[in-house]
């Protein structure tokens, strides 16, 4: 909307410039510079008198400073207005991002220069002609979707990351509507993120409100929007900032065993809170975990094995010790059933926890443990040692009967000899 | 089988022994394949996460595929064992007799003379019967794994099934039993029984069924000595000819009353002996007589086993011994010790 107001603007102004020339080389005396219109304008005519020629200088803000109407390819109007008091991202120039509008009129005003829209009372018009910007652009999405190309110019590593995002790929289907980088990030007063994490879930909850509403209330959120704490995840941190993936990617459940482990295996952080670390041991151990690592290792499709969200949430994730949790114990015949049917109350008791087995907690499976790791070296040991003697006993046997026989046959060779040279 | 039909005679005149019928020998096959697929598809679960256990996984088909193997390999474990224990309940209670399989008091001191003699003090090698103490330690090993693998596998198998009546907890301590038993079984199978199998003797009786004499009187010598007592016992019992099998040789063409026992061991020595004059001795000469005696072929049997007690015709599995072997042994060694005087040996023309 700007930029196709821009590009009619600077249209307007160099077929305004022509115009004067025209009159100029009528009167043989062509003006160093061109004065501008000082006549009362309207609302929405351009009011401030730059400095200088804002045609060629870029002072946007002779335009841009007030509303202007502009009207897309499709019929639909936006009103544009651009408040110079806002900051701008990086204090860049205007035409540092909208290099098409460096020029005037702009490059793609479907107004193809009328200066007249501006300059009406040059033009000799007693009222000022509707000031509405034809844009070339489809609609005002299509504009912005342009305009979005920029910021490849300078963030290139994180324009190609957005690339493989699941972003790009409903953008690809056809919604376009899907974020973009101005989306999340703004268009001209550009917050640097890194310093507000509790920024992140706000910004995806424009679109994404009920995960947002799950995870405000979650102990993840509620600890990042209470305290600002820097150890719980934001959507970022789980989905990626510009390689967002989410769970319609084939990668994404297999994958995500390691991203709660990144921190839920960490001990400095873990301990801060009293959470075990054997989290990701205890799983991968397990009849759920062991498939699951299969699957990632060979790069499989979607894993159909239980990950740590499908047992304790993906947004909802609340402390164990809450009975709202869905891995509260009573809770967990259902959590349990999601998958595997109706369930007996015992059924989820075979999930001894993601706790090595002690000999209070658990003692059967503790003693199990132990008992075999006695008994396999004892018995396979005694095996090896009553084999061991057996063998030495009858290979040594066997070598006395081999010399045995050997000094039996030589002799018998001797006595052969013998024969021979008595025979002969 | 009876103790006296397992001697069996080759076309070139070697004698030699039945050890194992052929459903044992389909047993040990079904039992052989299917362990080996168990272990290596269950193994290789188990150690997913090195890289031989995620190659053979690979090559399996993955995770999921491995798991349909192991279960059906553990389905056709589970029919032999259950066969095999179906058969053994049958020979104890309704054959009533005693398998030569169960432990024994000799066995504790076979182990001890082999210790002994293993270790150079002793020079004695102690006389086995039908089943070593170490074979037998490998079956009852066989006997422990199976129940233990076959009852955890099943509780993994069906968990809510199992959950609905047992405590939940029993499942991951089924699973840690059987995690180890396999190691255990696999490294016992691997050691223990391939040592006494195919390093220590290359007996491959289990899939060939027979041992020839010199290896029955390295290995199983009482044995041999009984079945020799009971064939001579049986030469010269008045039950004789009646216990002999169908499966035999064949009949000869014309049916002859049934003779004397000396006209037997005469005739059958006129036929069939051979044995070279210079190399025979007495106890040899007797051997081949009461083996010739043996193979006599005689008229049917089923004509003559309207005499004889039911529980003597039925051929039964070769691992079950007769109940009445004590019975056997008091005429026999009297009649052995008869045997063994130049006297009474029947009048053979080798």
């Amino acid at each position: 909307m700007k930029s196709r107001a821009l590009f009619f603007l600077l249209t307007v102004s160099l077929g305004a410039m022509a115009f004067l020339a025209f009159v100029g080389a009528q009167t043989q005396s062509v003006q160093a510079q061109t004065t501008v219109p000082t006549a009362e304008p309207t609302t929405s005519a351009p009011t401030a008198t730059p400095t200088g020629n804002p045609h060629q200088n870029g002072d946007c803000m002779a335009c841009h400073s007030q509303p202007l109407t502009v009207k897309y390819a499709d019929g639909s109007t936006d009103t544009i207005v651009f408040d110079p008091k806002q900051p701008v991202h990086n204090n860049f120039a205007c035409t540092v991002c909208h290099q098409d509008q460096a020029t005037y009129p702009h490059v793609d005003s479907g107004n193809n220069g009328n200066c007249a829209v501006c300059h009406w009372q040059v033009a000799g018009n007693t009222t000022p002609p509707p000031q509405i910007f034809v844009s070339t652009d489809q609609d005002k999405r299509a504009m912005v979707l342009d305009m979005n190309n920029t910021c490849q110019k300078c963030h290139a590593n994180e324009f190609t990351a957005t690339a493989n995002s699941v972003h790009a790929k409903i953008m690809a289907q056809g919604n376009p509507y899907a974020p973009v980088c101005v989306d999340c990030h703004g268009s001209h007063n550009i917050p640097i993120l890194n310093g507000s994490r509790t920024a992140v879930p706000q910004i995806c909850s424009k679109c994404h409100t009920a995960e947002y509403t799950q995870y405000i209330s979650s102990v993840h959120g509620t600890a990042l929007m209470n305290q600002n704490n820097p150890d719980v995840p934001t959507c970022a941190d789980c989905h990626g900032y510009h390689d967002v993936t989410g769970p319609s990617d084939a990668s994404f459940r297999a994958d995500s065993i390691t991203v709660c482990a990144d921190c839920h295996s960490d001990k400095a952080m873990m301990d801060k809170y009293g959470i075990s670390t054997d989290v990701l041991s205890t799983y991968l151990d397990s009849f759920h975990g062991r498939t699951v690592d299969f699957f990632r290792k060979s790069d499989e499709v979607q894993v159909p094995t239980a990950t740590c969200y499908d047992c304790h949430g993906a947004h909802n994730i609340r402390s164990p010790d809450d009975p709202l949790s869905s891995v509260y114990p009573t809770n967990l015949q259902v959590t349990c059933s999601q998958c595997h049917g109706n369930v007996s109350i015992r059924f989820p008791q075979a999930w001894l926890g993601h706790y090595e087995p002690t000999l209070q907690k658990t003692p059967a499976l503790f003693l199990v443990n132990q008992g075999y790791t006695i008994l396999v070296p004892t018995v396979i040991g005694g095996f090896v040692v009553y084999i061991a003697l057996d063998a030495r006993r009858r290979f040594a046997n066997w070598r006395r009967e081999r010399r045995a026989r050997r000094a039996l046959s030589e002799e018998s060779e001797d006595e052969e000899d013998e024969q021979e040279e008595s025979s002969n | 089988m009876e103790a006296v039909s397992r001697f069996r005679v080759a076309e070139d005149g070697t004698r030699y022994v039945i050890r194992f019928t052929s459903a044992q020998r389909l047993q040990h096959w079904l039992l052989l394949l299917s362990f080996t697929t168990l272990g290596i598809t269950g193994l290789a679960q188990t150690f997913e996460n090195t890289s031989v256990g995620y190659a053979v996984l690979y090559a399996l088909g993955g995770i999921e595929s491995a798991r349909q193997i192991h279960h059906i390999a553990a389905f056709i474990f589970g029919v032999t064992a259950l066969y095999h224990f179906g058969i053994s309940i049958y020979e104890m209670f309704v054959y009533r007799r005693i398998s030569r399989i169960w432990p024994e008091w000799s066995d504790l001191t076979n182990l001890f003379e082999m210790l002994k003699l293993n270790l150079g003090f002793s020079n004695r090698h102690p006389q086995f019967d039908r089943f070593t103490f170490e074979e037998k330690a490998e079956y009852w090993a066989l006997i422990w794994g199976t129940i233990i693998m076959g009852a955890t596998g099943l509780m993994q198998w069906f968990p809510i099934q199992v959950t609905s009546i047992l405590p939940g907890w029993i499942i991951p301590v089924a699973n840690a039993l059987h995690r180890w038993e396999a190691i255990l079984a696999v490294l016992a199978i691997l050691t223990w029984h391939f040592y006494h199998t195919l390093i220590k003797t290359r007996n491959f009786s289990i899939f060939n069924g027979i041992m020839t004499i010199p290896q029955m009187e390295e290995e199983h010598p009482l044995e041999l000595a009984y079945m020799e007592q009971a064939a001579l016992a049986l030469q010269r019992s008045n039950r004789w000819p009646a216990l002999i099998e169908v499966e035999w040789k064949e009949p000869a063409e014309e049916t002859v009353p049934a003779p004397a026992p000396e006209e037997i061991s005469q005739k059958a020595a006129e036929e069939k002996v051979a044995v070279p004059a210079a190399e025979a001795t007495d106890q040899k000469a007797e051997e081949e007589a009461a083996t010739a005696v043996a193979d006599t072929p005689v008229r049917d049997v089923q004509a003559v086993s309207a005499e004889t007690k039911p529980e003597d015709a039925e051929p039964n599995e070769g691992m079950v011994e007769s109940a009445d072997k004590k019975e056997d042994q008091e005429p026999a060694s009297s009649i052995a010790e008869d045997a063994f005087n130049e006297e009474t040996i029947p009048d053979a023309e080798a």
